[in-house]
């Protein structure tokens, strides 16, 4: 195998690695900001993808970045609805967590099954204007989406951590589930704080189901599918955290496409659930967090 | 009058087997016998769920694969190694049971989202095997041609027995010392170890419980539908599990029976709205759920309440 | 009187802070040995490095000439020590019977199929666990409120019910985390005639309290922990005026709320 192809597998890697990183993010924000695990995410995530489709193609054929542009914002309006009506009244009763759990289940249900019933079962794509012509490297094949998507996903990245970290939403937001009297301290309703985590997360969401429009064709399915390796990805890196999001995706984005190419691809999946069963039982936070103990 | 409600509400459960069971007799006709049936397939797999998570606390999304187990242990013993159908259909749940124990042991350091991804895992894990060991399961070509124990009506009231027992240990289960340490589990797993409950133990056999009854509906699965599938095990096959035990109320077994036979049945009846079913259940179990705590829904079920002892979660 | 619970030298860690720096105490048989100290001064984590929550860094935990330390809690219950909890933990889906129910856990000699195929041995274990259970309601006067769930009872009740619990496992040593904590004074008078009745029976107490009151009545034996370390032993008369206990308690300021046991 050459450089060349090798660089170009880890491309592949990394592309879908931060697809899976972002969905982690989103996860793990929702998880900092409410103590609630969103089991939805991937479905949401598909939604994205689906509203880009009907945007671009099927319904108003805008061009693409109008069209995602305006996914990401129905999304958003979407996930703060679904905190404002639905996920914060029931955290503020004080339900079971894991019937709140439950309840995210029974959300993706919904998402996935009202996708198949709208949409209907069979693939679809939508385009993207980054043109079809490989970049060749050396040995490396690359596609512009590929580029184009890396950059996205940085940009992204960088903004969000000043967001987190320079702003005070973003503060409140990172602390308020292990410290609920930070942010009404910083004179942030829990509530607001929730929504617009919700808010945040859902618009995470739904660039990465736009970003892998070129990868994977969309199905009503692609949502579980995705999850269960986001579910990974963000258990991997440790569950609330940042790094460990971004890490964990990549760990799993890369981990595919090397153990595909280099082993088999049938079992693929399985070594990277494996991976996560075995990390969590050593090492039960993740690599970036340890998990904390009860009191007695 | 309110005692004879009271033996009414404590033998509802037998009250409805009777219900199903006379239903070939007043004019069901034999093609919706096999809705019924599966009703009482999924039923297996829900009072399974009753044990494990309504009970003891442990949330599987990966019951599905356990499922499978049973199924393709039945299906392949009994196609490709001659064996009797008699003897598969003890051995499979048994077999069922020590796959159990390996969804068990990781489960005993995992709580809340990181036990549910866990076993979603395990059941990605046996789909997966499943759908690659192309020599032995037909792989996603599927497993064809699997008879049935029995035909018609008969297979209708084997299965019906079969249900009925399992209900019936299940109910033993939740009044016993054992169903109280499940709970116990359930709502305080410190305290528990604590005061003398072997945690580990007790969660290792209601995982093995939980997984022989989902055995012993892979086996039926087989029997009623003839092929297998890897599809047919998948994720969103485990939510939906999880949806109708929760609608049954978690804890009960008469609930968690009757929810099966209603979910699984109900869209033959409301033929329009086949295609949206699963919206339409999901929808239900988040209004439920939304709506739990302020309507008080404890309150309704325990006046409700089927057998003393059949709480309903806090 | 013998020796039936030795702590020799415990030494328990959590990150930086040292929460029992060496603590020895014993507790011989049939004896009410009060453990004291202001908040904060490492009592609970005591009993939980005995009970097996914790397992100590250095030192060892003696019991009935065993070394316990590092045992699962289920196992040292079977081993014969039982205890209540400072923040009451009790199953609040259950009823009172239930929860009796469960202390005798450690005891029962059914197992699944006994349950499933409801055979006799079970009938007759059912039979004598219930008699028993009824007993020791009625010994510590909830017998009345047997079948109603716990969220229905005074929080008075809950503290007794969980010495009830611990008494199902016929334990030898009961330990005691604060039982008198937010009981009245008429509820405090009953639970001291409780724990003397269990002392009669034979049963070991160690009792960590922090009315002084209730440990001036039963303790025969007391010791004194400050920060982790054991600062005093001895009658309760003799800690109570030894300059030492007497600057812990009051030179900190530290009183009954915030700091952790």
């Amino acid at each position: 195998m050459s450089l060349g192809t090798f660089v170009q597998l880890i491309i592949q890697g990394i592309n879908m690695g931060l697809i899976y990183a972002l969905a982690a993010l989103a996860v793990s924000l929702i998880w900092n900001a409410s103590g609630l695990f969103n089991f939805s995410q991937g479905d949401l995530l598909t939604l994205g993808g689906y509203f880009m489709l009907t945007f671009t193609v099927v319904a108003l054929k805008l061009p693409y970045w109008v069209g995602f542009a305006l996914a990401i914002v129905v999304m958003g309006t979407m996930g703060f609805f679904l905190s404002r009506s639905y996920f914060y009244p029931m955290i503020n009763q004080k339900l079971n967590p894991q019937l709140i759990l439950i309840g995210t289940v029974a959300l993706s249900v919904v998402i996935r099954n009202a996708i198949l019933n709208i949409w209907g079962p069979s693939a679809q794509r939508f385009d993207n204007p980054f043109g079809s012509k490989p970049i060749l490297i050396g040995d490396a094949i690359i596609m512009p989406y590929q580029i184009v998507n890396i950059v996205i996903v940085i940009i992204l990245v960088v903004l969000l951590q000043l967001f987190l970290r320079k702003t005070v939403m973003g503060i409140a937001m990172r602390a308020v589930a292990q410290k609920p009297v930070v942010s009404s301290l910083m004179g942030i309703k829990v509530e607001q704080l929730v929504s617009y985590t919700f808010l945040l997360s859902t618009c995470l969401a739904s660039i990465a189901g736009v970003l892998t429009g070129p990868i994977l064709p969309l199905i009503p399915e692609m949502g579980s599918l995705l999850s269960i390796k986001a579910f990974a990805a963000v258990l991997i890196g440790g569950l609330g955290s940042f790094s460990g999001a971004l890490v964990g995706g990549l760990i799993v984005g890369i981990s595919e496409v090397l153990f595909s190419t280099f082993i088999t691809s049938t079992y693929k999946d399985v070594f990277i659930f494996l991976m996560m069963m075995i990390i969590l039982q050593i090492r039960p936070g993740g690599i970036f967090r340890i998990e904390i103990s009860e009191k007695v | 009058m309110n005692k004879a409600l009271k033996i009414l509400k404590d033998n509802f459960i037998y009250l409805a087997f009777i219900v199903v069971g006379l239903l070939p007799v007043f004019g069901l006709p034999n093609y919706q016998f096999y809705i019924v049936e599966r009703g009482m397939q999924n039923a297996l797999v829900v009072l399974s769920l009753v044990i494990l998570l309504g009970f003891t606390g442990q949330l599987s999304l990966g019951h599905a694969g356990l499922v499978a187990v049973g199924a393709y242990f039945y299906a392949i013993t009994v196609k490709n190694y001659g064996f009797s159908p008699w003897i598969s259909l003890i051995l499979a749940p048994v077999v069922t049971g020590l796959v159990g124990m390996l969804l068990a042991i990781p489960s005993f350091k995992l709580r809340g989202p990181f036990l549910v991804v866990n076993t979603i895992a395990f059941g990605e894990i046996v789909r997966i095997l499943i759908l690659n060991a192309v020599d032995f399961t037909g792989g996603p070509f599927g497993l064809k041609g699997i008879k049935p124990l029995f035909s018609g009506v008969y297979l209708y009231y084997f299965m019906l027995v079969v249900v009925l027992i399992f209900a019936i240990v299940t109910l033993r289960i939740n009044k016993s010392h054992i169903g109280l340490a499940f709970k116990a589990i359930r709502d305080d797993e410190v305290a528990a170890e604590i005061i003398g409950v072997d945690v580990k133990k007790y969660k290792l056999l209601s995982f093995v419980i939980s997984s022989i009854f989902a055995g012993v509906s892979g086996v039926f699965f087989a029997n009623l539908t003839g092929y297998l599938n890897p599809d047919s095990f998948t994720f969103e096959i485990s939510s939906t599990y999880l949806l109708m035990v929760v609608m049954g109320g978690m804890t009960s077994t008469t609930g968690g029976f009757l929810s099966a036979l209603l979910v699984t049945a109900l869209p033959e009846v409301l033929r329009f709205l086949a295609d949206y079913r699963m919206v339409i259940y999901g929808l239900i179990l988040l209004i439920y759920i939304r709506f739990y705590k302020v309507l008080d829904i404890k309150k309704i079920f325990s006046k409700l309440n089927f057998k003393k002892g059949s709480e309903v979660v806090e | 009187m013998s020796s039936l619970l030795k702590v020799d030298k415990a030494v328990k860690r959590f990150g930086g802070i040292t929460a029992v720096d060496g603590v020895e105490l014993e507790v011989k048989e049939g004896q009410v040995v009060g453990l004291i100290g202001p908040n904060g001064s490492g009592k609970t984590t005591v009993l939980n490095v005995i009970t097996g929550v914790y397992k100590p860094e250095e030192g060892k935990i003696i019991f009935n000439g065993e070394e316990i330390q590092g045992m699962a809690p289920h196992t040292i219950v079977e081993k014969g020590i039982g205890r209540t909890f400072q923040n009451i933990r009790l199953i609040n889906s259950q009823t009172v019977f239930d929860n009796v129910w469960l202390g005798h856990h450690v005891n029962s000699k059914l197992n699944i199929f006994d349950i499933i195929l409801k055979t006799r041995r079970e009938k007759e274990e059912l039979k004598q666990v219930r008699e028993e259970i009824e007993e020791v309601l009625d010994f510590i006067g909830l017998l009345s409120i047997k079948d109603e769930y716990i969220g229905n009872i005074p929080y008075g009740q809950k503290k007794i019910l969980e010495i009830g619990r611990a008494l199902m496992a016929k334990p030898k040593l009961l330990l005691l985390d604060e039982p008198a904590a937010g009981l009245n004074n008429t509820e405090s008078k009953e639970l001291v005639q409780i724990v003397k009745k269990i002392n009669q029976k034979g049963i070991s107490i160690l009792l960590i309290e922090h009315e002084m009151e209730f440990v001036q009545g039963l303790a025969e034996r007391v010791y004194v922990l400050d920060h982790g370390k054991k600062i005093a032993e001895g009658t309760f008369a003799e800690c109570t005026n030894n300059p030492l206990v007497i600057e812990a308690y009051l030179g900190t300021g530290r009183g009954d709320k915030n700091a952790e046991n």
